[in-house]
């Protein structure tokens, strides 16, 4: 896949994050992969359409995505996976992915994306990608988050 | 939102300074103004402005041909006329250079603003969660009957909260365009494997081979649906992403913000859901 296609993702991650209370930010593995994402238990899908188009699925599991909350609601504890913990993971992937969408604009690719849709449950996988697909892996402050890109120029 | 930002084009500074009031008491931005059609067109290419008022009478052209140009410069401006004439006459030349909305001097502030978001296409958001129903509810029975050749009992259920709950396969479809939404077409691994026999006229035991065929048939009714609400409206230029495919126990699909709609069709080979929602305008 086009390095150029992912160069996007990390750099929304690195400016997005920190603006929502994130420390520290080391980023980890990043492979390719055919076939399936295996969900940790909380994977957000967004669809990408027009110039790139794609999907990308935030994999994490329930504690990373509790204690990522918790860090975006100013350290306020959260102890299960509520519809407040939903909805600001759902924020999370929503702003990353438009900040990605707004980066390849600027490199003259025109990009639209969809609503996030957060997918919880055990033992399930996702197929994002007809093709291969990467897999960048994020430490985020304590917690690993996964992000698989499955786009290609459309 | 962010407001809408509106250029006046008229050459009386008395007209400007009562628009401006008007407009900005109604929330509206007045990003620029201009007192000749040459400067009107030459500020709409500066300022890009999200809607257009435009005068009848002005020192160097009138405001129909300055709209005339604008607009084949920028076929998706948004001009409104706003004189002291308005006559039929005026209206049918208007209405065919593309003008979309007439009004007379004085204009009533409130009008002026109801007019304005009209033409922006905004007030359209609760048509549209009104309608989009229909023609996804028809494409969704449509392709179960034809592609399926089978018969389907449907039922319809609004949902504006909770999870969807998926019976074992789910393929997922993001909706991008003047409405960001998904949809999500379902059903168990045995209607699954009965559905794509069927579709395909022999079994298919690789499971690869399976999701892509139920992906492709998602991707078909998501694509019939998006097409018939284009053609309702067609300024959100609604596409759909690529299919997402999830399958394994015990899956529930959450969507923050989102109003959606749930298809459930009792067919021969095994219940079939097809969710459709959307959140607000951009």
């Amino acid at each position: 896949m086009d390095a150029n296609l992912i160069n996007p993702f990390v750099d929304a991650v690195t400016q997005v994050l920190p603006q929502l209370g994130v420390q520290n930010i080391g980023r980890g593995r990043i492979s390719v992969k055919e076939q399936f994402v295996e969900s940790k238990g909380v994977t957000i899908l967004v669809g990408m359409s027009k110039q790139v188009r794609g999907n990308v699925a935030y994999n994490m599991t329930e504690q990373a995505a509790c204690s990522i909350a918790s860090t975006m609601m100013m350290g306020m504890p959260v102890n299960e996976f509520d519809e407040m913990a939903q909805s600001a993971l759902s924020e999370l992937a929503n702003m990353v992915t438009a900040n990605a969408a707004i980066l390849f604009n600027q490199q003259g690719l025109e990009v639209d994306i969809s609503t996030p849709s957060m997918v919880i449950g055990h033992d399930f996988k996702a197929k994002v990608s007809n093709a291969k697909f990467i897999v960048l892996e994020l430490q985020v402050d304590s917690q690993i988050l996964e992000v698989n890109i499955g786009v290609e120029k459309g | 939102m962010d407001k809408i930002r509106v250029l006046v084009v008229d050459d009386s500074p008395f007209s400007q300074k009562i628009m401006k009031a008007a407009l900005e008491a109604s929330g509206f931005e007045v990003c620029g103004f201009a007192e000749t059609g040459r400067e009107g067109i030459e500020r709409y290419r500066l300022l890009q402005p999200d809607a257009v008022t435009m005068d009848v009478t002005m020192p160097d052209m009138d405001g129909l041909t300055c709209s005339r140009e604008i607009l084949a410069k920028w076929p998706q401006a948004h001009i409104i006329m706003v004189s002291a004439m308005k006559d039929e006459a005026l209206i049918a030349q208007g209405s065919l250079i593309g003008i979309q909305a007439f009004m007379q001097k004085p204009a009533k502030p409130a009008e002026l603003a109801t007019v304005l978001r009209q033409v922006c296409g905004i007030g359209q958001e609760e048509e549209f969660h009104q309608q989009y129903l229909a023609p996804f509810q028809a494409a969704f029975e449509e392709n179960v009957k034809d592609l399926l050749q089978t018969q389907a009992r449907l039922t319809v259920t609004a949902v504006t909260d909770g999870a969807f709950v998926s019976q074992g396969l789910a393929i997922v479809l993001g909706i991008t365009g003047g409405y960001q939404g998904r949809a999500i077409l379902d059903m168990s691994q045995a209607t699954a494997n009965a559905l794509v026999e069927q579709l395909c006229g022999q079994p298919v035991t690789d499971q690869e081979d399976l999701l892509h065929c139920v992906a492709e048939f998602a991707n078909i009714i998501g694509g019939h649906g998006v097409s018939k609400v284009n053609n309702l409206f067609p300024k959100l230029d609604l596409r759909l992403t690529p299919p997402s495919i999830l399958f394994g126990e015990a899956i529930s699909i959450v969507n923050p913000k989102l109003k959606s709609y749930l298809l459930h069709a009792e067919t021969t080979l095994g219940p079939v859901a097809f969710s459709v929602g959307f959140v607000g305008g951009k």
